[in-house]
């Protein structure tokens, strides 16, 4: 030990070890030491009860589906002019019923729609054989 | 020191860590801001427990380092003991120095900022240091 020279002698280690398991248990003993926090964060997700929750809102999604749409089904629009043509053809309703039925309002707008120009009126009677005959009587 | 004395100050040291963590500023690295928690919680204990006891930090030292053979958790051999006991008669400085520098080979640019220190003076108490202990073990 004469001329004892710490860098030539191989590395000297301290010789302390730790118990075996030490820091296995270390980061525990820390967390109960460590003050409570104020206010617990509990995550939606954490409860069994949600989940129940979650999977029935699911099922009946799932099952409401089909029911949905049969409804759509059965509330389809009728065409216009097929609804037009069986009150036409499929009804014992007579014209003069459906005259009573309208109101002096529905009648004005009948007559917009029916808003002939001379034009069409010349064209119909020329059209018409029986002119002549008429105009004679 | 003993196991349980270490386990006390390791303790205390992570919740310190944990507590004042939200006033880490990021000035130095997380390495070296809680190594300082380490180290001043090390030398506090020590001076609180030789208080107690009623006698100086180094005598209780001394006295610790001779009990170390009976100690559970030291396995070290002949020199490892010799060297510990070495340490322990250095001014505390140098003994924080030398341990860093020699057991734990932390770069002196790290232990500067540990310790705020600066690396020429780390560097000269560690030179110290080395010249004490080799005159230890050529003696002893």
């Amino acid at each position: 030990m004469n001329d004892f020279k710490l860098d030539n002698e191989p590395k000297i280690t301290s010789g302390f070890k730790a118990p075996e398991g030490y820091f296995d248990t270390f980061p525990d003993k820390i967390l109960l030491q460590l003050p409570k926090q104020e206010s617990k964060v509990i995550s939606i997700f954490s409860s069994k009860r949600t989940w129940y929750l979650a999977a029935a809102a699911v099922m009946v999604l799932l099952l409401s589906v089909p029911l949905y749409n049969q409804y759509v089904l059965n509330q389809e629009t009728v065409d216009a002019t097929v609804l037009e043509d069986y009150l036409a053809y499929n009804t014992s309703v007579s014209e003069d019923e459906i005259v009573n039925l309208l109101n002096k309002e529905d009648l004005e707008k009948m007559k917009v729609d029916f808003n002939l120009q001379d034009k069409d009126i010349e064209e119909a009677l020329e059209s018409n054989a029986n002119l002549e005959q008429y105009i004679l009587d | 020191m003993n196991h349980d004395d270490a386990d006390d100050v390791l303790q205390n040291t992570f919740v310190k860590v944990f507590q004042y963590l939200k006033d880490f500023k990021g000035e130095s690295k997380l390495f070296s801001w809680m190594y300082r928690i380490a180290t001043n919680e090390a030398i506090t204990f020590i001076n609180q427990k030789a208080k107690r006891n009623g006698t100086t930090s180094e005598a209780m030292q001394s006295k610790i380092v001779d009990n170390l053979k009976a100690d559970t958790y030291f396995d070290g051999n002949e020199i490892q003991f010799k060297l510990q006991k070495a340490i322990t008669l250095l001014p505390e400085k140098q003994q924080l120095v030398f341990k860093m520098r020699y057991y734990e080979e932390i770069k002196y640019e790290a232990m500067s900022e540990i310790l705020g220190t600066s690396v020429g003076a780390l560097k000269a108490s560690y030179h110290h240091a080395v010249k004490k202990i080799e005159d230890f073990m050529k003696t002893n």
